[in-house]
């Protein structure tokens, strides 16, 4: 009796087992059916490790808004507190921004200036040398390609609690940067604006030539005709005291010129570099003292291929620094590289004394959510790279820059992301992002 | 063996028979690539998925239809393996060996491209001058600068390729080659502004800086560039990739937008209106937005246009020409007041002449004839600045004329109407305008600048 029953059990056991293998079966090969084989294709796109030793925590900045087009951050104590502040161009608001670390550890955002329409750069100095600080806008006019006569130099004259606006220059292409300096030593300062245009646009000067009761005088001088200038970083290259200016001349032209300050507000041109790549994507220019060697250098960060419609990151994209070897003399080699670099800052991120470059990636295959989208290159004191990741997310990440926020002694990071392609998956867009060492 | 067991039995092994010969198909057969669809819109993503489901993989046809959408979304990887594909398949002819070079050139695979570019050459291809102009600026990209002008040569139907010859020649200290290639491409466009600064780059490279500064000036009145685009994808456009270009149409919301356009050809614009929503519920995209909005207003809802084109100012950022739009809805729906507020905010971003005409007739139709008048008067200006640009210099002269008689303060008329006459030789009245344009603004550069050219002799 016994024996019959465990049979029957065995059987019934058996049944299950034989109808759980055959709908498995039946579910594997509905599986099969319905999806096509599918085989994974790579690019070769290099995606470099997390550093071991240097960690960061993130941090977004600021709320979010719609229409994410940051232009420019910089890292500047703005209110003369003793702290430093971030101040961003919005291009999707079409205004400037200042953000405020309060003691919480709160960012306050605080709008500077309104309808400029595409804000390119924000530079903070104390134009009219009243003891605070203003900042001149560089307004492009249109975020797409155009050579129409939109481009405006305004200023945000600080008057305490607001700040007023001065257009210093207009009837002009598409401005990418303005940058103070005394070029012709008359102990005011004068301004170098970058009008990048499209397809033409040029260099200039703007002298200044006081302040009327009516505003600000400035008359333009014209350093270079050339479309694309993007940059206009101002410093003393050939260290005989006085201020000298630096371009990068983008759209195919790909050229570094400096114009050397020979004095009476009369400049020297002089072409540094060119490629014959017409496709590398100048896409900025930073005056840095990368090797600590007293004089100043140009980092030339590589990427720009806006113009494909499907961009795509590309070998030779990257950062080349420009040593200063005296005589005007400036020996180019790369640092490293990233696809769709737009953007480069240099700072000592890894508290060694020494500086470190940041690079950000505005165009890359973002179909694969490991690629990065800002990576930094640690120098071991004799100017030889290790490349480390920072992060993949936010992409399309057009600015940056370096600055002790948390006052640790080593410099943190700031990218502000500039979202005018695919993907449309806006989880991975951020307006502005800190990178705060710890 | 009860019988239900001999019956499963059955049914396991013909599942398994069923199950081997799937998964040798699989192995053995061609397999799509990997796709993130993700990275776009869903209906351009529905539209990618129903072709991968109707891929034949013993069609080449198909395959090459998959590449080239592939490529033209931006999956080159997916794209390349594709072609590759084609390339294993029995030869129907051998176009995609061109698209496949294209493809890997994206992808910055330059030295694998020009592999098959020399293929593409080889079969006598009919993209040939196509394939020597990619070879030259691969090598350009690779800084092989004799390669690149050995190619460039092969290559100088195109007119980009003696663009790219010219600046290369300049920069190897050969200007004086340049400037025949470059002349021979001003007498074919000689409206070509790109075309004047390279030849002033050479006649600076020269030491000949008057002969550049006259052709610098020349540029900022031609409005036109050599028929390129702005990079290599779009040079093949405009001759060799129209035809796969056109794939795009099929898919997506550009899909989407074409039978909405036809359909209101057709007088469905219900329909049509439906489809343009749905495209919106997908992806904000201008162009539709666009014609949805004109629906709105056909069907004389001027209002959902007006709510249609506000939205899209917060969601995609506030551009002159969508104000413009938001202000044509306003007017059209009698709101002038606001109309004439977003007329002058995108004019104060972007002045046009029709911006300032709109302003000028509304203020008329409202009897505020000295707000009109200086609209007239900013109409004539941009006019005449939009003729100057276009060497149209005449007419410029004539619309400058009258915007200074109504603005006699303005002094970018003064500037414009300067430099209009003094390239006219009209010299006397020239220089009266400058003078004129400094009283009003006496740090003007490019003012002191011309009025110090007109005195400058002319002979080069």
């Amino acid at each position: 009796m016994k024996k019959r029953k465990l049979t029957e059990r065995t059987q019934r056991w058996v049944t299950f087992g034989l109808m759980a293998i055959a709908l498995l079966l039946a579910a594997t090969i509905l599986s099969l059916l319905r999806r096509p084989g599918r085989i994974e294709v790579l690019g070769k796109i290099p995606i470099p490790n997390a550093s071991p030793h240097v960690v960061f925590d993130k941090i977004s900045i600021g709320p979010d808004h719609d229409a994410v087009r940051i232009t420019n951050v910089a890292i500047v104590d703005l209110d003369d507190d003793g702290s430093l502040d971030i101040v961003a161009c919005d291009a999707g608001r079409n205004c400037v921004l200042s953000y405020h670390q309060n003691p919480n550890g709160k960012w306050q955002e605080r709008t500077l200036g309104e309808n400029l329409k595409v804000p390119a750069h924000a530079t903070v100095v104390d134009l009219d040398q009243d003891g605070d600080l203003d900042i001149v806008v560089s307004v492009l006019g249109d975020i797409l390609p155009s050579d129409k006569l939109v481009g405006r130099v305004v200023l945000l004259e600080n008057e305490g609690m607001e700040f007023s606006q001065q257009i210093l220059l207009r009837d002009v292409r598409r401005v990418a940067d303005v940058q103070p300096g005394d070029f012709d030593q008359d102990g005011d300062l004068d301004l170098a604006v970058a009008v990048f245009g499209y397809s033409r646009g040029e260099v200039l000067w703007l002298e200044n030539r006081g302040n009327t009761g009516a505003g600000f005088g400035f008359r333009d001088h014209q350093l270079l005709v050339r479309p694309g200038a993007i940059h206009v970083p101002v410093g003393d290259l050939d260290g005989d005291g006085d201020l000298d200016i630096a371009t990068i001349i983008s759209q195919f032209e790909e050229e570094l010129w400096a114009f050397e300050n020979i004095g009476a507000g009369e400049f020297r041109s002089r072409r540094l570099y060119f490629s014959h790549n017409f496709d590398v994507g100048g896409a900025g220019l930073v005056m840095c003292d990368l090797d600590q060697d007293g004089d100043l250098d140009l980092l030339l960060p590589q990427g720009d291929n806006l113009e494909d419609e499907q961009y795509w990151p590309q070998p030779y994209h990257g950062c080349l620094w420009f040593e200063n070897q005296g005589d005007w003399n400036f020996h180019g080699r790369p640092i490293g590289q990233l696809g769709g670099t737009y953007a480069a800052a240099a700072g000592d991120l890894d508290g060694d004394g020494d500086q470190d470059v940041v690079l950000v990636s505005m165009v890359n295959d973002w179909s694969n959510p490991a690629h990065p989208s800002a990576v930094w290159w640690e120098n071991n004191g004799q100017q030889q790279f290790n490349n480390w990741l920072l992060d993949t997310t936010p992409i399309q990440l057009a600015t940056v820059a370096c600055g002790d926020l948390n006052r640790d002694g080593r410099a943190d990071i700031v990218a502000g992301c500039l979202h005018l392609f695919p993907p449309h998956d806006l989880d991975r867009v951020g307006r502005i992002t800190a990178w705060m060492s710890k | 063996m009860p019988g239900l067991h001999k019956i499963l039995l059955v049914i396991i092994v013909l599942e398994a028979i069923e199950l081997a010969v799937l998964g040798y198909a699989r192995v053995n057969r061609p397999r799509l690539p990997l796709v993130n669809h993700g990275m776009l819109d869903p209906l351009t993503a529905e539209d990618i998925k129903r072709a991968e489901g109707q891929l034949d993989a013993g069609n080449s046809q198909h395959w090459s239809e998959m590449a080239d959408v592939y490529r033209l979304y931006g999956y080159y990887p997916q794209a390349e393996y594709c072609y590759a594909r084609i390339d294993s398949l029995p030869p129907t002819s051998s176009d995609h060996v061109y698209f496949w070079a294209i493809c890997r050139e994206r992808m910055g695979w330059l030295t694998e491209a020009n592999q098959l570019y020399h293929r593409a050459i080889s079969t006598n291809s009919d993209y040939l001058p196509f394939c020597w102009l990619h070879i030259g600026m691969n090598h350009l990209r690779l800084e092989e600068i004799e390669s690149a002008e050995k190619a460039l040569r092969k290559a100088l139907r195109i007119p980009e390729a003696k663009m790219l010859l010219s600046r290369l020649l300049i920069r190897t200290g050969r200007a004086n080659q340049a400037l025949p290639l470059l002349d021979e491409l001003s007498q074919q466009f000689p409206d070509a502004h790109d075309v004047d600064l390279m030849k002033s780059y050479a006649s600076s490279e020269q030491g000949n800086h008057r002969a550049a500064r006259r052709l610098q000036e020349m540029a900022l009145r031609h409005a036109n560039t050599i028929p390129t685009g702005s990079g290599p994808e779009s040079i093949t456009w405009v001759d060799a990739d129209g035809a796969v270009r056109s794939h795009l149409d099929h898919y997506g919301w550009r899909r989407r937008l074409r039978e909405a356009r036809k359909l209101d050809l057709n007088g469905q614009t219900d329909e049509a209106i439906r489809i343009l929503e749905e495209v919106l519920e997908s992806r904000w995209t201008l162009p539709a937005v666009v014609l949805l909005a004109d629906l709105y207003q056909q069907l004389n809802r001027p209002r959902t246009a007006i709510e249609l084109l506000a939205e899209t100012v917060e969601r995609v950022g506030t551009t002159p020409q969508m104000l413009e739009r938001l202000a044509d809805a306003h007017a059209v729906a009698g709101q002038a007041k606001e109309a004439l507020d977003l007329w002058e905010k995108a004019a104060q971003w972007q002045p046009t002449s029709e911006r300032h005409q709109k302003m000028a007739r509304t203020y008329t139709r409202r009897g505020d004839l000295a707000l009109a008048s200086r609209h007239q008067g900013l109409q004539l200006f941009h006019g005449g600045v939009d003729s100057f640009q276009l060497d149209r210099l005449e007419e410029a002269q004539l619309a400058l004329e009258q915007a200074v008689s109504t603005m006699s303060d303005h002094t970018s008329a003064w500037f414009y109407l300067a430099e209009t006459c003094r390239f006219l030789d009209r010299s006397d009245r020239a220089k009266h305008a400058y003078t004129r344009c400094l009283e009003l603004q006496p740090n003007h550069g490019r003012a002191l600048r011309g009025l110090r050219q007109l005195s400058a002799p002319t002979v080069e």
